[in-house]
């Protein structure tokens, strides 16, 4: 490749051509020869044809007389057809701009300053500059040079569509955007951030963000690099308006492609109305709790007499139909009361006021206790009622014994409840594949039975408040479809993972959960086999009066209520003081809950001190102590308006169903 | 029932039933022996002056405390003195007490820890 001349008819004005400055037809000096000159004249034409750059010599005439192979290929001509001809055939004509009136214009001299102007050429980015050449004044031709600067604008172009595309997706954000320098000054913000804040780009653009926002808490300037990528917080600000908003916003710092910061940026979403109505839920949520837990209180106290009434006047004669209607009443009324204890529980587990209270537990006992509660159930169905357990578990274990109880009985009820024929099976075992990692002993607890089983679709919905497995499991067998809920959520309470199932249609279902249950330690004492689990209920809380004048029975009653954890014990040696002490407490307060009355006194007789305490209007349930059940007394308690009945001798198991079933609830709202 | 078992099982009972630890069982032990050794003092005076109501009250009370100590025959014996004491024959309620008291003596007088 060599820039080739057009052979040439010889200068006009030969003086003046040797003069040229750069000419290609040699230099100034004598010194140099013709073969020096014609060496030089050939190293020039090499770098011109080497140039990456187009270039073309234009006579003053405006004849194409030099041109090298670039500026033919960027203007898709070819020498022959482009030398000598007319400046036109550069193609150098736009809109703006047109080579051949500055031609003109060089040429006339009314213009000398080189001209620079864009020209797109097929696919390439041109950036054309006519270049006049003056000898002594004179016009002596032009320099027409072509950059191809197609790269640089791609990548202008590049950076311009990567603009606007993130300037749309700063415009159509569902968040406002903030986008700051490292003096945290705002360089940007989006159409949301407008809407929010009520601040426009000309007032909000070069105002720093902290004095615009106003935030509260401030936060650090987004900037400011820190650990985080993006540190996300909540905060308040303060609207153009004055209003205070709640934001929840997450916050970075902008780097260069070196990593440096350059700025920050922040993003944002106003989310006062949130918080107002999860603030609004909440509280409807905990009205609606108290207003549960008050209902069931204070429909389970009547409730509670209506039960011991019956359970009183079931132990007199009676012809069959009434003892029948009776039954019917009682058995009613205790379906109720267990509907009512699932409500309760339930409301109380979904506002977290249900307390988890770890203790040393015999699980040999709370088992066989569980057992032992459910076996009427199933000797009345004709049911088998076993226990296995894995005779390697240490025997006591710490987790709390109420609620693990309660869990229990829940699923032998159901078990019992839905088998017709077989067996239920309480177990306690350790996991075949017990999960590592998890501090404490695993152990499955399982009730399996042989009962219908549950269809698969059915299996993960059961566990939903207030579902059951069919409507006609609803008609047939009651309840609230609450139990299930409840117990997957004790589990969960008790560090377990919740109830899972295993269910074969017509063979039966097996519901199970793992527990990892500590070992006391040597600070925590183990109970003795043969003490007392610790109450369903807590009792902590109740105000108990004992009416009893002998002091032995004074004695042992005490010492009963103190190992049930009742919290507050009044006694009284005889009727009158009882009765004054009733009266007072009503008067003053605070009321009993309970109270122990002893039918034999001396002076006023509990039967008396009962009669009068309920013509004052005091309802505290009134359990009689008698040593003797009979239906005389009965139709006595009855008449005098106590509660339930109660015969010696004491035993602590009893009293503690005395008092659950009385004042149950009571107790535990005390907590 | 001999002396020493009333007393075995009364404290078995407490101790069992009624989940007292041994020291309470011991403690609650003494305050029956008083109660008691009281009820039948007053059983004594009241049969003594033919005071039927005075007797059953004493009675009654016996029966209560040992229902409570977990010693159902003797409680029963002091549901016969009780039943005596109704009918008037306060010579059967004398011989009842001192049945009682005789049964009752080991637990009465505190031995046996």
């Amino acid at each position: 490749m060599s820039f080739t001349r057009r052979p040439r008819r010889g200068p006009r004005n030969p003086s003046a051509a040797s003069r040229r400055p750069g000419r290609l037809q040699g230099g100034p000096s004598r010194a140099y020869g013709a073969a020096e000159a014609d060496g030089r004249l050939s190293r020039l034409s090499s770098i011109l044809a080497a140039l990456d750059q187009g270039i073309a010599f234009v006579s003053p005439e405006g004849a194409v007389v030099e041109i090298n192979d670039r500026c033919l290929a960027l203007i898709g001509g070819v020498r022959e057809a482009v030398l000598g001809q007319g400046i036109a055939v550069l193609d150098l004509e736009t809109e703006d701009y047109q080579a051949s009136v500055f031609l003109e214009l060089f040429r006339r001299g009314a213009a000398h300053a080189p001209v620079s102007f864009d020209r797109r050429f097929g696919d390439r980015d041109v950036t054309v500059k006519l270049q006049p050449v003056f000898d002594a004044g004179l016009f002596a031709g032009l320099i027409v040079s072509l950059i191809d600067v197609t790269p640089m604008v791609e990548a202008r172009l590049s950076v311009e569509r990567e603009k606007s595309f993130l300037e749309q997706v700063i415009t159509i954000a569902g968040a406002a955007i903030c986008i700051v320098n490292r003096d945290d000054e705002v360089l940007t913000i989006n159409d949301e951030f407008t809407a929010i804040t009520g601040y426009n780009r000309d007032q909000a653009l070069g105002r720093k963000r902290a004095s615009l926002l106003r935030e509260s808490p401030p936060s650090p300037c987004p900037a400011a690099p820190d650990g985080q990528a993006v540190r996300q917080s909540q905060s308040r600000i303060v609207a153009r308006d004055g209003r205070r908003l709640t934001i929840r916003k997450n916050a970075a710092p902008l780097r260069d492609d070196q990593g440096s910061v350059t700025g920050g940026i922040e993003s944002f979403t106003d989310v006062s109305d949130l918080i107002r109505a999860r603030v609004q839920a909440e509280e409807a949520s905990r009205m609606k709790s108290a207003f549960l837990a008050n209902m069931s209180h204070e429909i389970r106290t009547p409730l509670n007499a209506i039960l011991g009434l019956a359970h009183l006047l079931l132990k007199g004669d009676m012809p069959e139909s009434q003892r029948e209607s009776l039954e019917t009443m009682r058995a009613a009324g205790e379906g109720l009361l267990v509907i009512l204890n699932d409500i309760l529980d339930f409301s109380r587990i979904e506002v977290g006021r249900l307390e988890i209270r770890p203790a040393p537990v015999d699980i040999d006992r709370l088992v066989e206790d569980a057992r032992r509660v459910m076996a009427p159930q199933a000797e009345e169905r004709g049911l088998l009622l076993t226990i296995e357990r894995d005779p390697d578990l240490p025997r006591v274990l710490v987790c709390d014994p109420v609620r693990l109880k309660q869990i229990l009985l829940n699923l032998l009820s159901n078990a019992l409840k839905f088998t017709e024929r077989g067996r239920v099976t309480l177990g306690v075992a350790r996991p075949r594949a017990p999960v590592s990692g998890i501090a404490g002993l695993p152990v499955r607890f399982l009730v399996a039975d042989t009962g219908p089983g549950i269809p698969e679709d059915m299996r993960q919905r059961i566990f939903e408040p207030f579902v059951q497995a069919d409507d006609d499991v609803a008609r047939e067998h009651g309840g609230t479809g609450l139990g299930l809920s409840i117990s997957d959520r004790l589990v969960r309470l008790l560090g377990g993972t919740g109830l899972e199932i295993a269910s074969q249609p017509g063979k039966g279902s097996t519901f199970f959960f793992t527990l990892h249950l500590a070992e006391p330690d040597g600070k925590t004492a183990a109970p003795r086999p043969g003490a007392p689990l610790a109450p369903a209920v807590d009792l902590g809380g109740l105000r108990v009066l004992v009416a009893e004048d002998n002091p032995f029975n004074r004695f042992l009653l005490q010492k009963i209520l103190e190992k049930l954890g009742v919290g507050r014990q009044s006694f009284a040696a005889d009727g009158q003081k009882a009765l004054e002490m009733l009266l007072a407490s009503k008067e003053e307060g605070p009321p009993y809950d309970v109270v122990f009355m002893d039918l034999r006194m001396p002076g006023l007789d509990g039967i008396e001190v009962s009669r009068r305490a309920r013509q004052a209007g005091i309802e505290t349930p009134i359990v009689a102590l008698t040593a003797q059940a009979s239906a005389e007394d009965a139709d006595r308690c009855r008449e005098a308006g106590m509660t339930a009945f109660f015969a010696k001798p004491y035993r602590i198991s009893d009293l503690e169903k005395v008092l659950v079933s009385l004042v149950g609830d009571a107790g535990s709202s005390r907590i | 029932m001999t002396p020493a078992a009333a007393r075995r099982q009364a404290r078995a009972f407490l101790r069992k039933r009624q989940m007292l630890s041994a020291a309470e069982a011991d403690q609650a032990l003494d305050v029956a022996a008083t109660v008691l050794g009281a009820a039948l003092d007053h059983l004594a005076v009241a049969a003594a002056a033919d005071d039927g109501r005075a007797c059953v009250e004493a009675a009654h009370g016996l029966k209560g405390n040992l229902l409570n100590l977990g010693l159902p025959e003797l409680a029963a014996l002091a549901q016969d003195i009780l039943d005596k004491a109704r009918e008037g024959s306060y010579q059967s309620v004398l011989t009842g007490r001192e049945k009682l008291a005789v049964s009752l003596a080991t637990l009465l007088d505190g031995s046996g820890n």
